[in-house]
């Protein structure tokens, strides 16, 4: 009988038994911190002093906040994540595992650290710093980075936007602050302790924004792209197409080409669809896709002599590199933003702490920074507005009070009384915000050059009228 | 007396060579009919037809009247084909008992799933009966829990042809039994090869270079060349015909 | 007559569009009947070994600032060939007289492997809007129109001229030179090759260079084609690739070129018209959303299916293979030796249970139920490829099923969640047994073959349709089961129900196993022929152990999303997943249970105890003296496991049987001895 090669079996035993061990012992070593502790547990009475909270709260929302120092120093016992000196945030986000390639995890990691540094400059909150923990999912392990922040109670609040945000609604069943992006709209509806930047977003449904810059552009026949594999891609278009059947006739704008079922990854090009826009007339495009695929859309048109139709790029902004090396192909195309451009007046508005604090850091000035410098604004006030004696209950309580808060300046009014429940195809109203605003700026030799007027750089509408119109330039800077 | 097994008018190509030409032969019920002829005659071939692991385009092959010609091998193995193998094919990983009980399972379909249930899958008593008559006629008792592997050459064709029996087959295609084996073992298998078919009654049709087994054992004989039948008819006479001579030693003359 | 003139010019458009795609699988097909004609290997890496170039291209050209030129130069003419150098004097010269299906599991590892190792090495990581280039200078920019209708890059018109170029060239030297002629020789017989004075070995390593610098030539040409430097595009490229390949019976380079053009000519065509006849004929809505995905998987499904002639097994029938000795068997049923090994191991299983369910935090909880859940998978995996023999390269699929049927009766439908799970089990095994009526004519290979096809299938078309993958998965929350008065809410007790479910599946592979089907499959794999002969009907046994297999991946995916709370697919079952978890069973010993249990043990656990250093943590006495090199990438689960793999080759019992095995030999070593030694003693004579 041939000899069997002994070495890699015993190494294999081996390390089956230490997995074992391990595995026992650290169970036992984890249940000690986390058994008991349940992220809600300051025992205070929501019923009196919550009024009392509310009541200052709702105007924190839209006040500008100052200098500091920021709130009041008193001893709080078992709240998850807060000591005498620091609180605890966890960033929950994807980072290289990424199989799109963005930066998620870095940029959303600048923007929360960038605010974090700020406010702790001015004496930070309540006395304490604000300490950042930035915790990757690593693409596939949400969940358990979830189940380990529940039960380490370690932390206060968890902001991220991952890929797969599966371990989400863990932590908001969990009782603690959740802030996401409009990426995680679909689970954030109706939860009372999610939030994203500029409340909770309906994909499907017909928005105002979509027409302006067809019109700005002079386009009267829309191609619409989505990828068949993702239902989040499929509503965006659904939403798309919606909007042109709503409000395009009257424009003199139709959708002539809606394609929701591109190959994910666009194995075999686009060669095919773009000839058939080309014959349909096409003459502007929105796109519910990845800024890779965009690239490919973008050569097939230059290839087809369909360079200069215009195009909405998804999440391109500040990524200056992308726009400086395909400045040819993006040449025309339109960004569309849900905050202030920084194009715009910085004046009045916290936009100018974040570009010194990013700049100070030499951190990129993107999309994911600035929706997470959002988030984090979000959470400063929720905190400030609890009182000295918060809790996690009682920062959503205030969150929740406030009816018109703009993150200093940097979105339209959110009024989160309403607006945890998103719009729907039916009722465009009854959740919608105040103004339903929107900005865009357009790629002119590889740069982000503004539309519209820098003092008032938001295009805003009004939900309740039926019909579109031109939208009112407006300013949500401090007077 | 009844045929048990023919072949009428077989050919069989390969990519246009010819293996076998329009070979036709009978087998009757009990008879111990031997094929002969030279290495590359075709008999293996003519064996795999038989059973069904080569397709047959031209000719039938009949089975107690029936045509098997389209059947797969496990149909026609069912209605009563057996056969042993020239490079020796044991199920790895058994025991003999198991080739035994899995070669009586797979000739009686019955609600298996129950009966492993209740049984827990180890063998039934009815087939550890049959398998020890059969064993014991084989001369194996004794090595019904040996792994296979453990078996000498000899106990290994045994046991093949003891798998076949647990059938119950009209017919046992027997495939150079001898090959590998020595005098005394061959003498061997001739003595218990006559005890078993004279016991269970089935028909034979045995290939072999062994000219004494041949002619102990079989009553008739069909000599194969080059996909050709040459001759037959009794065995003794076909030893004997010029053409035995010329399919073995050559048509030469020496001077 | 404007009509006609101008659909003509479309179709003449939609053929011209569909080169560049069609050239890229014409290339990796090419490269994969290459690989396949002079080394005798079904090379499923072949992709990866293209990435790894195409990786090295980029960092060389972009990163080291080396030059288009230099840079290819590097890792198509240097690193490609010493890969395949390195390939085959390590691995797959040992592997030559292994059976088909080992060398295949073997190129699955190393289509795990390679891709995580070179990103590794070379520090690679992949950025969103940059994208790949090619070899030529304004590869993206310069475009050519030869017939004034669509026009081609530059990148796009190399490649299709080096595939021309490549395959006639291949196709001379195979029928011309002596070259091919000894690579085949020695794919078929390497003993008899040497007999005739021909180093089978040199001959061997040259055709692993060759056939891998095809590799690194293709990745780096078809690179510009891709979004992204992703592995994931490698690997589904293919998939594409075989199917082009099967036109051509896997040995003709011609139709392995017209087959992969073909194939995107085909799409391009479909793309085009398709669309206008559903203008017409809203009916064909359906059919439009779901036929264009699938051409490929459909087309590689079908030739497998109905084309003759690939049937022949694949493998070599090497008239000198008997020269070797017989590989050494092991039992692959535990006997009597094995009781109280067996009682230990049960024991320490449930101390392990009891431990977690008392002590355990939620986070450990957790993962330790997603292995149990695994726990489960991985037996299907026991069934299908332990006991019969078959690689299957769907069971992804097959637990996907199972976790939808749980989405879709259990939670959108408020049916009882246990229920739903037994309901996926069923339908599970009612499409295995089905996919595996419809290729019981086929042997080994390509039976893995059309089950990675109908996993791809499942993937790019089922899952998407509403009433399966359903509308809004994001915020589904899948119900615990309430069995009278016990509410699984709890994970503790969920995690106990899974252990008892498990229990229950293994205890059902065990009589499997030792059942008449069972030892039919047994018989099947020791000799099928012998086994046909005495009645034993192939395709009955191996339809009810897929249907087994079915059900066991289905039950075991309904009860990971249970304990989940949602289905996660592209997490959880992805194609390319359900390939690592075949890797990982047989690293273990896809024969037994215990060794499925294992495998899901290490799957899950192994990135927790081990790539995050945890367990040095604790030996080390503190987190703080983790070394500081932890945590390591989670490729490096990849890359070990996949390593893993060669091992199985040379010992496809599986790590657990081999330590059985020695242990038995062992003590018979040791109850020789004691005779000789007693017997010595008898006679008085020094033993």
């Amino acid at each position: 009988m041939p000899a069997i090669r002994s070495g890699r079996s015993t190494v294999f035993r081996l390390l089956a038994l230490l997995a074992a061990m391990a595995m026992l012992f650290s169970a036992c070593g984890n249940s000690d911190d986390g058994d008991d502790a349940s992220p809600t547990t300051a025992a205070t009475d929501n019923g009196d002093e919550g009024d009392e909270g509310a009541a200052g709260g709702a105007e924190i929302g839209s006040a500008v906040i100052g200098e500091g120092p920021h709130g009041e120093f008193e001893s709080i016992e078992g709240v998850p994540g807060v000591t005498d000196e620091e609180i605890h945030v966890a960033l929950l986000s994807t980072g290289d595992a990424n199989p799109i390639g963005y930066c998620l995890l870095q940029c959303q990691a600048d923007g929360i650290q960038a605010y974090f540094d700020w406010r702790n400059a001015q004496g930070g909150i309540h006395g304490r710093q604000l300490v950042l923990d930035v915790i990757d999912d690593e693409f596939a392990n949400n969940q358990l980075r979830a189940a380990e922040i529940i039960d380490g109670g370690e932390h206060f609040a968890v902001i991220g936007s991952p890929i797969m945000g599966t371990g989400f609604i863990d932590l908001t069943d969990a009782g603690v602050p959740v802030f996401a992006s409009a990426v995680q709209s679909d689970m954030a509806n109706g939860v009372n302790n999610m939030y994203t930047p500029v409340g909770t977003v309906c994909i499907t449904c017909p928005a105002k924004r979509n027409i302006w810059p067809v019109k700005d552009s002079g386009a009267s026949k829309v191609g619409i792209l989505g990828f068949g594999i993702a239902q989040a891609s499929k509503d965006c278009v659904a939403g798309q197409k919606a909007s042109f059947d709503k409000w395009g006739g009257p424009q003199g704008i139709e959708a002539v080409y809606v394609n929701d079922d591109l190959p994910y990854g666009l194995p075999n090009g686009v060669g095919p669809e773009v000839s058939a826009m080309k014959r349909a007339g096409v003459d502007f495009i929105m796109t519910c896709l990845d800024q890779n695929s965009v690239k490919t859309i973008e050569e097939e048109l230059s290839r087809q002599d369909m360079g200069d139709v215009p195009l909405v790029l998804p999440n391109a902004y500040g990524d200056e590199e992308y726009l400086t090396q395909n400045a040819e192909l993006l040449e025309g195309d339109y960004i569309g933003l849900m905050y202030r451009p920084l194009e715009a007046n910085q004046a009045g508005t916290d936009l100018e702490a974040l570009v010194e604090q990013m700049s100070a850091a030499g951190s990129a000035i993107n999309d994911w920074a600035i929706i997470s410098w959002i988030n984090a604004d979000q959470l400063f006030r929720g905190l400030l507005a609890a009182g000295p004696q918060f809790d996690q209950q009682k920062v959503v309580d205030s969150i929740n009070s406030f009816t018109a808060t703009t993150s200093g300046g940097l979105t339209h009014a959110i009024d989160w009384t309403r607006q945890h429940n998103a719009i729907t195809p039916d009722d465009l109203v009854t959740n919608a915000p105040a103004q339903e605003c929107f900005a865009y700026v357009q790629v002119q030799d590889g740069k982000a050059v503004l539309m519209g007027d820098a003092d008032k750089p938001h295009f805003c509408w009004d939900p309740a009228d039926e019909d579109w119109k031109e939208p009112v330039p407006t300013s949500f800077a401090a007077e | 007396m009844s045929t048990v097994l023919a072949t009428r008018g077989v050919s069989k190509y390969f990519s246009g060579i010819m293996a076998l030409d329009r070979v036709t032969l009978e087998v009757n019920a009990g008879e111990r009919v031997g094929l002969i002829g030279p290495n590359g005659a075709g008999k293996t071939t003519l064996f795999n037809c038989i059973l069904g692991v080569l397709p047959v385009e031209v000719g039938e092959v009949e089975l107690n009247g029936e045509d098997i010609t389209s059947l797969p091998v496990h149909h026609r193995a069912r209605k009563g084909i057996g056969r042993t193998f020239q490079q020796i094919e044991l199920f790895a990983d058994s025991t003999v008992r198991d080739h035994l009980v899995i070669a009586y399972r797979a000739n009686r379909p019955r609600w298996a799933v129950v009966h492993d249930l209740l049984t827990l899958g180890r063998p039934r008593p009815e087939e550890m009966e049959a398998s020890d008559d059969v064993l014991e006629l084989l001369g194996l008792q004794g090595l019904a829990d040996e792994p296979v592997e453990r078996l000498s050459l000899g106990q290994g064709r045994l046991l093949e042809v003891a798998r076949t029996l647990m059938t119950n087959p009209d017919v046992v295609l027997l495939d150079e039994p001898s090959s590998g084996l020595d005098r005394r073992e061959t003498a061997a298998l001739a003595e218990t090869l006559v005890e078993i078919q004279a016991e269970r009654g089935f028909a034979v049709l045995l290939v072999e270079h062994d000219i004494e087994l041949v002619s102990s054992f079989t009553t008739r004989s069909y000599l194969l060349d080059f996909g050709h039948l040459l001759t037959s008819g009794p065995t003794e006479e076909v030893m004997a015909s010029p053409e035995m001579r010329a399919a073995y030693l050559g048509t030469a003359v020496v001077a | 007559m404007i009509l006609a003139v101008s659909v003509v010019t479309d179709f003449f458009q939609a053929v011209l569009q569909g080169v560049p795609p069609g050239t890229v699988y014409a290339l990796v097909a090419i490269g994969f009947v290459l690989t396949y004609k002079t080394s005798g290997v079904f090379n499923f890496a072949f992709g990866a070994q293209a990435f790894a170039s195409m990786v090295l291209f980029h960092k060389a050209a972009d990163e080291w600032g080396w030059g288009t030129v230099p840079a290819a130069i590097l890792s198509v003419l240097i690193f490609a060939p010493l890969l395949g150098f390195l390939l085959e004097w390590a691995v797959f010269r040992h592997l030559r007289t292994a059976p088909p299906l080992s060398t295949l599991v073997v190129s699955l590892g190393l289509t795990v492997a390679i891709p995580s190792l070179v990103t590794i090495l070379l520090d690679f990581s992949p950025k969103s809007g940059s994208s790949p280039h090619g070899v030529v200078p304004d590869g993206r920019t310069v475009r050519y129109d030869p017939f004034g209708v669509y026009p081609f890059s530059r990148d796009e018109l190399v490649a299709t001229i080096v595939a021309i170029v490549a395959v006639l060239g291949l196709a001379a030297l195979f029928r011309f030179t002596p070259v091919g002629l000894m690579m085949k020789a020695v794919v078929e017989s390497p003993r008899m090759t040497e007999l005739n004075g021909i180093s089978a070995d040199r001959v061997s390593a040259g055709a692993w260079a060759l056939s891998s610098f095809f590799a690194g030539l293709a990745g780096v040409l078809i690179a510009p084609r891709f979004t992204t430097f992703s592995a994931n595009e490698y690997f589904n490229i293919m998939v594409i690739a075989i199917a082009a390949a099967a036109v051509g019976k896997l040995v003709s380079l011609p139709w392995a070129f017209g087959g992969g053009l073909g194939l995107g000519v085909v799409i391009a065509l479909v793309s085009t018209f398709l669309p206008r006849w559903t203008d017409e004929f809203a009916w064909l809505k359906p059919v439009q959303e779901n036929v264009l995905p699938s051409i490929p998987f459909v087309v590689l499904f079908g030739v497998i299916v109905f084309v003759p002639g690939l049937r022949k097994a694949i493998g070599s029938s090497d008239p000198l293979a008997g020269v070797d000795p017989p590989r050494q068997n092991v039992a692959s049923v535990i006997t009597s030796a094995g009781w109280m090994f067996l009682a230990l191991k049960a024991v320490l299983l449930l101390g392990a249970v009891a431990v977690v369910y008392t002590q355990a935090d939620r986070t450990w909880t957790l993962l330790v139920t997603q292995a149990v859940a695994m726990g489960i998978i991985f037996l299907s995996i026991t069934i299908i490829t332990g006991l019969a023999g078959q690689i299957s390269l769907c069971q992804g699929a097959f637990a996907a099923i199972g976790a939808f049927a749980v989405y879709q009766l259990g939670e959108v439908r408020g049916m009882s969640v246990l229920v739903a799970v037994v309901i996926g089990g069923a339908i599970a095994a009612a499409v295995a047994a089905a996919l595996s009526l419809t290729l019981r004519q086929l042997t080994g290979i390509w039976v893995a073959i059309a089950t990675l096809a109908f996993a791809f299938f499942f993937d790019a078309v089922l899952v998407k349709q509403s009433w399966i993958g359903g509308d809004s998965l994001a915020r589904s929350r899948i119900p615990r089961p309430v069995i009278g008065t016990i509410d699984f809410q709890d994970d503790s007790n969920f995690l106990l129900l899974a252990v008892i479910v498990l229990a229950v599946c293994a205890l059902g592979v065990y009589l499997f196993s030792r059942g008449t089907t069972g030892r039919k499959l047994r018989a099947l794999g020791g000799s099928e022929i012998a086994a046909r002969s005495v009645g034993i009907s192939p395709s009955r046994a191996r339809v009810a152990a897929f249907a087994l297999s079915g059900f066991l991946a289905a039950v075991g995916g309904g009860m990971l999303v249970i304990g989940q709370g949602s289905v996660n697919y592209g997490t959880s079952f992805v194609p390319f997943l359900a390939l690592f978890w075949l890797i990982v069973v047989v690293t273990f010993g896809v024969r037994q249970p215990s060794g499925a249990i294992v495998a899901a043990a290490f799957f899950i656990l192994f990135e927790s105890v081990f790539l995050k250093g945890e367990i040095f943590g604790w030996i080390l006495r503190g987190e703080d003296n983790i070394p500081s090199f932890f945590p390591l990438a989670p490729d490096w689960r990849y890359i070990l496991f996949g390593l893993g793999t060669i091992q199985y080759a040379r010992h496809p019992e599986g790590v657990l049987a081999m330590s059985a095995a020695k242990r038995r030999a062992r003590s018979e070593r040791r109850a020789a001895d004691k005779v000789v030694v007693d017997s010595a003693a008898e006679l008085g004579t020094p033993a």
